[in-house]
Parts: C-alpha cells; sequence; structure tokens
C-alpha cells in the first residue's frame, strides 16, 4: 500500500483518501479540526487542519489535500504551529467566551483546541459582534454568538436531512448562520445539529441547562424506537438518564439518529410511571409489596386454565425466551403498533426512520411468536402484557380480557382492565439484544437500574416459578 | 518600443460602441473569419508565442490557460468572461465595454471557439449598470449580424453569449467565486486544487475565465501577429496596458503605454506630476491589494515581473498616487475597511482578521494607539497571510503589512502624539 510520512511516521493509505482520514484511520495523529466531519462534505474552510507538505510553499489543509505516496507531512513544524495558533486566536476573537453557562463546555472544540493549540492570554479587545439567541423549531436553540461558522450545520442540512433549509446570511464578518427566513427546522434530525455543532451554537432543547457533561456517564446502547436499530449512546448521572446520542455503527446508522429515538427515553423518567406492584383488584390502584403480588399472581395463574402472553416488541431476545421456557404452555404473541407483521415495515424516510415503530419484531418473529392479528383476548383466562414502555399495549385490550397483568413499564393513566402491574425494566434499565429489520443482532448493557421497586423480568419469572415458602 | 496607441484611439468620442463604428475605425471583425481560416490549433500558437498575460491580475499566460481545456472531454465547455471589475482603483475594463465592447466580444467569440466552447458567459460587475446596457446591445448587435448564434460566422457552429450582471460583491471577482455566483450560489471561492477551472470550472465542466482587457488583445493579435505584439514591452511581458491613474496627480485618467513603461515617466510626463505642488509619498501599483511602493521605490518599470522583482504586482494596472500631505493611516483606514466590507466570511483567518485590522487602524487613527498594535497588525497580517482559501486574505495582509513596515515612524508618532500629525480624524475608535 502507498505511504504517508508524517511527523516522520508512516501511514498507510487508501486511493483518494485525504491526510486528515488517513491520520484518523491510523490513529497516528489528531489534527485539530472544526469544519471537517466525516459524514459530510469537505469545505476546507475553518483552516485549522494546515500543515506542511515538503516542496510546497503554503500550508494545505489536511482535510481537502489527497495524500500522494511519499509525501511528507508535518503537524508539528513551527509554520504550522503558528498558523493553527493563529486560526485559534482568530475563531475566539469574537466568541463570548462563556464558558461558565454554556452547554458544550466539556466536549467543546473550541476549548480542546484552546488548550492544546490556543495562546493563554487574548489580544483582541474590541467589541465582540452580538446575536440574540433564536429558537429553531422544537429541537434546537440556537446562540450565534459562540459560532464559528464551520457550516457544518448548513450542509448537515442539506445532505443527511436533504432539506436545504440553513444558510449562511449576510457576509463576512457579520455572516449569521440561520435557518431560511427564521423558519423552524423542518428535518426530522434536527437533533443531529447540537452533534455535528463543535461549539455551543446549537444545542437540543431537551438537553439544555440540564447537567454539565463532565457529570454523565455514558453508556452503549441501542435504540428502541423503531426497526432500525440505531447504535446510541445514553448518558447518565445519579441513576438518572440525560440524553441519547447517535453512536457510530456504519452498518446501521453511521453518525446519526432521528429525533423521535433522541428523545424517546422521557418514559424512563416519567412520574406516572408505575415503579411499585400495583393490586387493581378492587379498581381502584393500590401499592402493595412484591412479596403479596407474587403469590397473589400465582394463585390467579394456578386456577386459570388458558393463559397468553401479549408482548409488545421492545421486549429482548432474552425475555422473550425466558417466557417461553418458563410457560411453554402458554400462547404467545408479539405486537407493534404500526405494522402486523415484519413484512410490512419499510423505510419512512431517505435515512433512518422505519414504519416498524418496535425495536424486536423481527427477534420475536423468528422465535415463533404469533402475530398480534391472530389474538383474541376473550379467548384466555388470563393475559400478561409485557412491555418495556417504549412499545405499550393498545389502550382498553386489557379490559376485553378475563384477567390481566402488566409487566414492564406502565403509566398511570392507562390502567384501565388490569388486575395487577408487576413494574418492569425499560431498555435502558436492562441488559439484551434486538433483532433490527435487516436481522442484525445487536446486544446492549444496562445504564440505569431499574426505578424504585421495578424489577427485571427474569426475576419476576423466578418469583412466579418458585414454590411457595413454608415457614418451618 | 512600440508606442502605437491601439485601445484608446477613441475613448471619449460618442457613437463608437456600435458595430457598424466599430468595423469602420478599428477594422472590426476582421480577425475572425481569418481566425476561422487559420484554424483553431494556429490560433492558439499564435496567442501562445505572442505572450499575453492575464490582465486581471494574476498574469498568468492566456494561451496556457486556453491549452488546458482537455481535447478529449466530452462535457461541454464554457467561456467566461470576467467582467467584475472591482478592484479600487480599476477602470479599464469599463473603458473597454463602455467604448469596444465588439472588441472584447470578437476576442471572445475566437476565444471561446478555440477551446470548443458553445456558451459565453460575461460577468459583468453590478454597479457597471451602463455598461451591462452597452454590452447588451453590442450582444444583440452581434447576435443580428451573425456572429453569435445558431450559426455563427456561416460556420455552422453554435455560439451563445450571456450578460450575467453580478450583485455588487468585490469577491465575485476571484474567478470560481465568480462560477458559483453564476451558477446561483454563494459568491464563495472555492477550495482548491483544482487550480484552475479548467478541469472542473463551471457546472462542473472546463472553463475558461479571461479578463474583458485580455480577450480584447485577442482580435489585435489574430489580425496582426504575435511577433507585432511582441513589439509592445519586454521579453516575457509584451502588449500594450491601460494603465488607470488615480489619486494626487495633475491629470488622472486611463492612459495606454506598452508594458514596462517607466512609472515616474507616467507620473511625471503623462499625468503632469503631482497635484498642487506637493511631493510623491507613495503608490500602489496595482490597485489597493498591491504591497505599497514608498517614494523611491517608485523608480520601476510597469510590467508584471518588474513589479514582482520589487516586491509588489501589477494586479490590474490600477496605480494610485499618494502625496506627501496624506496621512497613510487614513490610506490604511480605507484599505482596511473595503476589505473588511468584502470579505465573503467563509474562511476565518479573513473573517476575523479583516474586522480585527480595520478597528485596530481606526483606533491608531483616533491617537488611542497601545505601543504593541503595530506588531499586532503585522502579526494578525503574517497570520492571514497564506492561510485563506483564496488570495483575499493576502490581498489585505499585504498592502496593510507594507504600510507599517514602510512608514512604521508615521505610525509611531500617533501614539506618542496621540492624535493623527497630519490633523485628520478617522471618526471614533470603534467605528464601523
Amino acid at each position: 500500500m502507498p505511504k504517508v510520512i508524517i511527523d516522520g511516521v508512516e501511514v498507510e493509505f487508501q486511493a483518494g483518501e485525504k491526510i486528515i482520514q488517513a491520520t484518523d484511520r491510523a490513529k497516528a495523529v489528531h489534527i485539530p479540526r472544526y469544519c471537517y466531519h466525516d459524514g459530510l462534505s469537505i469545505v476546507a474552510q475553518c483552516r485549522m487542519c494546515l500543515v506542511e507538505v515538503e516542496g510546497q510553499k503554503k500550508l494545505v489543509t489536511a482535510c481537502s489535500t489527497p495524500c500522494a505516496d511519499g509525501m511528507k507531512i508535518s503537524t508539528k513544524s513551527d509554520k504550522v504551529k503558528k498558523s493553527v495558533k493563529g486560526v485559534q486566536e482568530f475563531l475566539l476573537a469574537n466568541h463570548p467566551l462563556d464558558c461558565p453557562i454554556c452547554d458544550q463546555a466539556g466536549e467543546c472544540s473550541l476549548q480542546e483546541y484552546s488548550y492544546g493549540h490556543g495562546q493563554e492570554d487574548a489580544r483582541y479587545d474590541f467589541f465582540r459582534r452580538t446575536f440574540i439567541d433564536v429558537d429553531m423549531g422544537p429541537s434546537i436553540k440556537k446562540n450565534m454568538n459562540r459560532c464559528i461558522h464551520c457550516t457544518r450545520c448548513i450542509r448537515y442540512c442539506d445532505e443527511v436531512g436533504q432539506i436545504h433549509e440553513m444558510i449562511a446570511q449576510n457576509r463576512g464578518n457579520s455572516t449569521e448562520i440561520i435557518t431560511i427566513d427564521n423558519n423552524p427546522l423542518k428535518t426530522a434530525y434536527a437533533g443531529g445539529l447540537a452533534d455535528v455543532c463543535p461549539v455551543g451554537s446549537l444545542t437540543t432543547k431537551d438537553f439544555r441547562f440540564k447537567k454539565r457533561v463532565w457529570y454523565l456517564k455514558p453508556g452503549e446502547g441501542v435504540c428502541d424506537g423503531c426497526s432500525q436499530g440505531c447504535n446510541i449512546t445514553h448518558s447518565q448521572e445519579s441513576n438518572y438518564l440525560f440524553r441519547l446520542e447517535p453512536r457510530l455503527n456504519m452498518e446501521v446508522n453511521k453518525w446519526w439518529m432521528c429525533d423521535e429515538g433522541r428523545y424517546g427515553f422521557h418514559h424512563v423518567h416519567s412520574p406516572s410511571r408505575v415503579v411499585g406492584p400495583t393490586d387493581l383488584r378492587s379498581g381502584s390502584p393500590k401499592g402493595v409489596m412484591w412479596g403479596e403480588a407474587i403469590p397473589a399472581v400465582k394463585e390467579m395463574m394456578a386456577s386459570a386454565k388458558s393463559v397468553a402472553f401479549f408482548v409488545c416488541a421492545d421486549a429482548t431476545q432474552e425475555e422473550a425466551s425466558t417466557l417461553q421456557k418458563a410457560f411453554g404452555s402458554a400462547d404467545f404473541f408479539s405486537y407493534s403498533p404500526t405494522v402486523a407483521a415484519s413484512a410490512e415495515d419499510k423505510p419512512l424516510d431517505h435515512l433512518l426512520r422505519r414504519k416498524d415503530k418496535s425495536p424486536n419484531l423481527k427477534g420475536l418473529e423468528a422465535l415463533n411468536f404469533k402475530p398480534y392479528s391472530a389474538f383474541d383476548p376473550k379467548k384466555y383466562e388470563i393475559v400478561f402484557f409485557v412491555s418495556a414502555g417504549k412499545v405499550r399495549p393498545p389502550y382498553g385490550l386489557a379490559k376485553l380480557a378475563k384477567k390481566a397483568v402488566g409487566l414492564g413499564v406502565f403509566l398511570k393513566e392507562e390502567l384501565l382492565g388490569y388486575q395487577f402491574i408487576l413494574p418492569g425494566a425499560s431498555t435502558y434499565e436492562k441488559a439484551g439484544t434486538f433483532v433490527n429489520f435487516k436481522g442484525m443482532k445487536q446486544s446492549f448493557k444496562a445504564s440505569v437500574p431499574p426505578v424504585g421497586m421495578s424489577r427485571t423480568l427474569e426475576s419476576v419469572v423466578v418469583g412466579l416459578l418458585e414454590a411457595p415458602r413454608k415457614v418451618s | 518600443m512600440n508606442s502605437e496607441i491601439v485601445f484608446s484611439k477613441y475613448y471619449g468620442q460618442a457613437g463608437v460602441e456600435g458595430i457598424d463604428a466599430y468595423k469602420k475605425n478599428e477594422a472590426g471583425y476582421t480577425a475572425l473569419p481569418k481566425a476561422i481560416e487559420m484554424g483553431w490549433e494556429k490560433v492558439l500558437q499564435e496567442v501562445k508565442d505572442s505572450g499575453l498575460r492575464g490582465r486581471g491580475g494574476a498574469g498568468f499566460p492566456c494561451g496556457t490557460k486556453w491549452g488546458f481545456i482537455p481535447k478529449n472531454s466530452d462535457k461541454a465547455k464554457y467561456l467566461v468572461i470576467n467582467a467584475d471589475e472591482s478592484e479600487p482603483g480599476t477602470f479599464k475594463d469599463r473603458a473597454i465595454m463602455t467604448y469596444q465592447p465588439h472588441l472584447m466580444i470578437e476576442g471572445a467569440i475566437i476565444a471561446a471557439m478555440t477551446i470548443n466552447a458553445h456558451m459565453i458567459y460575461c460577468y459583468i460587475r453590478g454597479e457597471y449598470v451602463k455598461e451591462a446596457e452597452i454590452l447588451e446591445k453590442a450582444v444583440a448587435e452581434a447576435y443580428k449580424a451573425g456572429y453569435l448564434g445558431k450559426n455563427s460566422c456561416g460556420t455552422g457552429y453554435q455560439l451563445d453569449f450571456v450578460v450575467h450582471r453580478g450583485a455588487g460583491a468585490y469577491i465575485c471577482g476571484e474567478e470560481t467565486a465568480l462560477l458559483n455566483s453564476i451558477e446561483g450560489k454563494r459568491g464563495e471561492p472555492r477550495i482548491k486544487p483544482p487550480f484552475f477551472p479548467a478541469a472542473i470550472g463551471l457546472y462542473g465542466c472546463p472553463t475558461v475565465v479571461n479578463n474583458v482587457e485580455t480577450l480584447a488583445c485577442v482580435p489585435m493579435i489574430v489580425n496582426r501577429g504575435a511577433t507585432w505584439f511582441k513589439t509592445f514591452g519586454p521579453e516575457k511581458n509584451s502588449g500594450m496596458k491601460l494603465f488607470c491613474i488615480s489619486g494626487h496627480v495633475n491629470r488622472p485618467g486611463l492612459y495606454e503605454k506598452p508594458m514596462g513603461y517607466p512609472l515616474m515617466k507616467l507620473i511625471n510626463e503623462d499625468c503632469g506630476g503631482i497635484w498642487r505642488g506637493r511631493k510623491l509619498k507613495a503608490a500602489f501599483p496595482g490597485g489597493s491589494s498591491s504591497p505599497l511602493l514608498t517614494a523611491e521605490e517608485c523608480n520601476v518599470n510597469l510590467d508584471f515581473d518588474s513589479l514582482a522583482k520589487a516586491g509588489s504586482m501589477l494586479g490590474s494596472a490600477a496605480i494610485m498616487i499618494i502625496d506627501d500631505a496624506t496621512c497613510m493611516l487614513k490610506v490604511a483606514i480605507r484599505t482596511a475597511h473595503f476589505y473588511q466590507v468584502e470579505s465573503c466570511g467563509q474562511c476565518t483567518p479573513c473573517r476575523e482578521g479583516t474586522m480585527w485590522l480595520k478597528d485596530l487602524h481606526h483606533r491608531l487613527e483616533a491617537g488611542q494607539g497601545r505601543r504593541g498594535d503595530l506588531d499586532l497588525i503585522e502579526d494578525i497580517c503574517n497570520n492571514m497571510d497564506g492561510t485563506t482559501i483564496c488570495a483575499f486574505g493576502e490581498a489585505t495582509a499585504w498592502p496593510l503589512r507594507s504600510m507599517v513596515k514602510k512608514f512604521r515612524a508615521e505610525y509611531e508618532q500617533h501614539i506618542t502624539e496621540k492624535r493623527c500629525p497630519f490633523g485628520g480624524s478617522a471618526g471614533h475608535a470603534h467605528g464601523h
């Protein structure tokens, strides 16, 4: 393979690769960058990645210059250091330096490169340009003062969201990055703007002012919003989930995720979530201990001749097979709110969103779960409704069953028809595997423990199977 | 040296811009049939031999540029005329378009046929309203006379000419920004490489971008030969040139001289010397983007190579003369202000640096300058030099840096005396 020599180290490259891509792949040296993003087109306008190539008079941008065999590149020469320091100073000239109240602080490229390449004092002492904060629709708030004009957001809307809705308005020093006519964003991927923005200019309203990012502990997960199965990073602090972000997986979601998935975790800490075993037999909910709830449900099961499990397709493969092994004689049904079977699933747009709004329908079908259309609640004496909170059983369906027990995440206002609720874990509170629409098995780990008295499905099943304890 | 007047013979006269006057006065549209007869390879060779260098600023050999167009490409090819003449002090293309639009059109037709382009775009500066009207009229005349259209010059070759008016942005004179502007995009320069639009130009197709004056030279080269063209000016800088003289001389204006004409001779003999009996202080030899020459350095010949040797450039040959009663800081403020307003804002050093430089100069002129300000100006200029996408960063940094370097004492006087020694005031320090 052809090679380039970067700071004396040989780095192999593929044909057509740019310098910055070769160094990133080889993890050789980190070249600072603002406007360059792996998933977006190259514009080379922040001028941060300037490097020196032997034999060339001018510095070149590492993001736009293709590698050539034997090219000798220096990222640490005096000329490069001076230019990087200069660019960093230019960027900070009009930056408000309001890190103490900025959400990006802690994961801000401007901060990082200031420490690495900037200078300690500011020589700029004139008025800084100021703009007022602008609302950009339900997802994003814009603070133009912090903007460094990298235009990643403009390219993101054009190339990822594929709606031309952000532009650079005016010229030169008064350039403002703005949506066309200040309209709210139309794209279903607006939250990604906060990801691609290297500074605190575009932030999601959902996470804004919620938490300093250095307190957050990241965990690796899989989104349960649809059959795409986007890889995500969920961040929690003190067992409280704060945000979801896309995690790079070139086979599934690349760098992106949709807003529906990004903000679709609020049922986890919803105040109306049922977090303790609840007895509803008297008609009004009554909190009970697990020690009372389990024997009562067991008693109901003992007298029942026919049992069905109505499993919402946000159950993991592990949960589904646990149920099958434990209650082999029962009937199992899978449920997705938008499709009858995974064959009906189709993409909703050019990028990620899919029609099937459940993460594991394909997996449950592989375990021979029957389709929802074959389910008749009246046929069974007792029906267990299993949900992780993302896909919830149709409201009122439980009332049609003779006896209904809810296993999993339920909201207080959706308890019509249930005899018992045994609170369970949401997707973020358990480990497991989802099978996405392509048939890819993707495993994830728990990020936070189940809220309140909730228990994972496995431990509830163990309790239901256990022989009654005798007091000796 | 040949000093025949070929361009400006009829400048300032009424009714010379029509096709009939052009045919009568300047043997108009005789070069075109001759070129068709010669064959396009020979025309290209003739232009190459003439040593014609681009008159827009960079001085790139015109024939070589045409030669870059790939012959085997099945893509459409374009000829774009850069008539976005916005460099401060430049008004040569305006004269050509006002008095000899057909000379440019004829040159453009020859150029387009040479590179096998069927489409000519003329990107004319937005402020040139009258000139655009004259040009439109001339294009209509050329269509009517059969030089443009479906059957251009009876050869069966389809050639169209579109006059595209700019919207008043200096940066759209940069050739790649100009192409973006024609395409309907933001007028921002494209990243290099590719260094020439010959490979990827307008709409991604091979394109030649030529200045108005360059194309106006072409019919003469075809008519009278490369050897004749070379009788003007020194080696490698051949041809006649329109010089735009403005500033503190007795007779400012447009002067046609052969390349390599001495600057001092032009000032003292042709322009009648410095006005009001004052002395020469400095001069911009090639528009406000060129590094300034002090009075001593003005003993220089006006051609690409001599000026490059003197540490400046010929640029668009816009010579701005400054007398000794002028505050250099005011000149610098004027320059810095222009570039601050005109920066496209695409890349960081230029967007932030131009504003910063303007503010610093205003502060100095207002007598509020600080000790380190001069070094700071130089350092900002150094940080802008060579770090931007297009040459705009350099166009700002070079003149401003040259002024601080060459007139440092005068700048320091502003700081120590806390006022302008010339009694001027440029408004308050933060003026925009």
